[in-house]
């Protein structure tokens, strides 16, 4: 199901500060399907609003989608999925190690 | 038949006591390096406990606890259980309205809670009013008294003047329902204990073991390491929501834990097996797998089991209403078959029937409900008399005097051989076209074909009084180009099952929505399926 995509096929330019807010309001739309209105902040701890699994594999199949970077499942840790700073601090280096590599 | 070796502790805090004076410096809590003793939870257990006696708390008043998991929470619980009191674990996810709903069912008073949680308590103390809360800082909610955690530690650690005794109500833990409102389903110290004495005795529970709290406190099946951690002395590892739904955190917390009894749903070790990296894990010190509240497809746990070579597969069976009753210890199962496991037989001690509609007890290989007499069971439904007056089933016995058997709402059929096989729930057998069919059948069907990863059936109504039966279900990655989809299933149950029984459709989605204790939601699924019809 989950192809490999390496390199930023499909993706978009993108700066830190456009991927904060594009996955902020990503997840911001996730709670409010769940009938949650929660006005996201970058250190927000998402577990404690109650983000859960299956919202965290929308987000991971959004992540390819959106930026072209496929991120193994071995990656998606609460240090580096727990709040939307410490993801776009992942991605961003994503990025460059796929820019240089 | 073993004998259960940690008999005779009166009340859980009796066996906290014991184990405090038997090996004081020995971890009681873990969670993620930070340890606390059974030294210093004797200790702080008796603050908190004398806080709340002295804000009024009572013998048998009920405290809610609605908090993420934490070291402090799990302090808190014995706390409560050591004033006398019952503790009410309210799941910190849930909708402000069902929060609220137990509040004012269960009569609380007094809360355990925590920051993330601070407007939903402002919200309820504004509402219904609120005496205490433990957890948030003084003047955070300024309609309730609020203590911090600095502020209980400091408290007298005295024992406090009171005896906890058997007959005390230990817990009221509420079932999600599948129809009507939820069940309170209360537990005594007595009934708590004869379960969790008789687990670690079965599966050897020992003072040097790690013992995992995955579940929600909202969920019976934490009481087997919470209480069964206890008794045994061991040391209860919590595993944070966080780490509980990313299976690489939670792998990797397994390893750092050096966890030797894990203890989760079977949908968590799905992940765990497919998404957890388990690859670059060492987790040679896991001893036992035990898991429970649903069925655990055959190829997942075959996976699993060669994963872990080293560690015994337990399968715990038991509905809230009778705690633990059934126990399989799992024989690798044979290469291929995807027949389901057993739910074993009973644990020392305990009693069975298997009876039809008419209360008459049904042969070996004839489906019926599960019935279960012991010590395990639970004391009532709160506040339903007569709910829990129709869970009972008198049977007099030979040398006089009544046996009491509870319903589990669970079907079965025995295997002429004291093992069970669990069919499906009671109410999930519905009648389409006239034939009884029971949906947990239809997902064991499903989850037989080796590309499903789960399958949910569920009946929706039709407007005509009939139901439709429907099925989702998710792929493995593995399933990438086997062009499998929804009607190659269909046709698939269709070759395993009754044709009234095929699903009317089978969806294949990403995922399953989950309920608050990680169970596929079915009523979201018939909820959403009747939306898109209209």
């Amino acid at each position: 199901m989950t192809a490999p995509a390496p390199g930023a096929a499909g993706g978009q330019p993108t700066t830190g500060h456009d991927m904060e807010a594009t996955l902020t309001e990503f997840i911001e739309q996730q709670f409010h399907d769940q009938g949650d209105d929660v006005a996201l902040e970058p250190d927000d701890d998402l577990v404690l609003l109650g983000f859960d699994s299956i919202a965290y594999v929308r987000l991971v199949a959004f992540i390819k989608e959106q930026f072209g970077i496929r991120v193994p499942d071995s990656e998606v840790t609460v240090e580096q999925f727990g709040t939307v700073r410490a993801m776009v601090g992942y991605l961003e280096q994503r990025l460059a190690g796929e820019e240089t590599g | 038949m073993e004998t259960p070796r940690f008999a005779g502790f009166a009340s859980i805090p009796a066996a906290v006591a014991a184990a405090a004076v038997a090996t004081p410096d020995h971890p009681a809590l873990s969670m993620l390096g930070a340890e606390l003793s059974y030294a210093e939870l004797e200790r702080r257990a008796n603050a908190v406990a004398n806080v709340l006696r002295s804000h009024g708390v009572q013998r048998g008043d009920r405290i809610g606890l609605f908090a993420h998991k934490s070291i402090e929470l799990l302090v808190a619980m014995h706390g409560v259980m050591r004033a006398g009191a019952a503790y009410v674990p309210i799941n910190p996810d849930a909708p402000p309205a069902y929060v609220r709903h137990i509040v004012e069912d269960c009569e609380i008073r007094h809360l355990v809670s925590g920051r993330s949680k601070r407007n939903v308590v402002a919200e309820l103390a504004a509402a219904v009013g609120l005496e205490l809360c433990l957890g948030l800082d003084a003047g955070e909610v300024p309609a309730t008294t609020c203590v911090g955690w600095d502020e209980v530690w400091a408290a007298p650690a005295s024992h406090p003047e009171i005896d906890v005794t058997g007959d005390d109500l230990a817990y009221v833990i509420f079932t999600s329902g599948s129809t009507g409102r939820p069940k309170g389903i209360m537990h005594t110290h007595r009934s708590a204990l004869a379960y969790a004495e008789v687990a670690a005795a079965t599966f050897g529970f020992e003072a040097g073991d790690r013992i995992t709290n995955h579940a929600p406190l909202n969920f019976d099946l934490s009481t087997l390491e919470l209480f069964g951690g206890v008794v045994a002395g061991a040391t209860v590892v919590i595993v944070p929501e966080g780490h509980a739904r990313l299976p690489a955190s939670y792998a990797r917390l397994l390893e750092d834990e050096g966890v030797t009894v894990v203890n989760a749903v079977p949908f968590a070790l799905v992940e765990l097996l497919h998404r957890g990296a388990l690859d670059d894990r060492n987790l040679e010190a896991v001893r036992w797998v035990l898991f429970g509240g649903e069925v655990y497809p055959t190829k997942d746990l075959r996976a699993l089991m060669r994963r872990l070579p080293q560690a015994r597969f337990g399968n715990v069976y038991g509905p809230a209403e009778v705690n633990g009753c059934t126990y399989l210890i799992v024989p690798e199962p044979p290469e291929g078959s995807n027949e389901p496991i057993s739910i074993g037989g009973l644990y020392a001690g305990m009693e069975a029937m298997v009876i039809d509609d008419a209360d008459r007890p049904v042969a070996p290989g004839e489906i019926g409900e599960l019935l279960i007499c012991s010590d395990a069971h639970m004391l009532g439904y709160w506040r339903q008399p007569e709910l829990t007056e129709r869970a009972r089933l008198r049977r007099p016995r030979p040398d006089g005097g009544d046996a009491i058997f509870y319903r589990t709402g669970d079907l079965v059929m025995e295997n002429g051989d004291g093992t069970f096989r669990f069919i499906g729930r009671k109410d999930r057998q519905i009648k389409t076209r006239g034939h009884r069919v029971e949906l947990d059948e239809i997902e064991t069907a499903l989850i037989a074909h080796d590309d499903v990863e789960q399958a949910v059936v569920f009946a929706v109504p039709d407007g005509d009084g009939s139901q439709q039966i429907e099925a989702v279900v998710t792929l493995l990655a593995s399933a990438a180009g086997d062009g499998v989809d929804g009607a190659v299933l269909r046709r698939f149950a269709a070759s395993r099952l009754p044709k009234y029984a095929v699903p009317r459709e089978v969806r294949v989605v990403e995922s399953v929505p989950r309920t608050t204790t990680g169970k596929a939601d079915r009523v979201a699924l018939a909820a959403q399926a009747m939306r898109s019809r209209t």
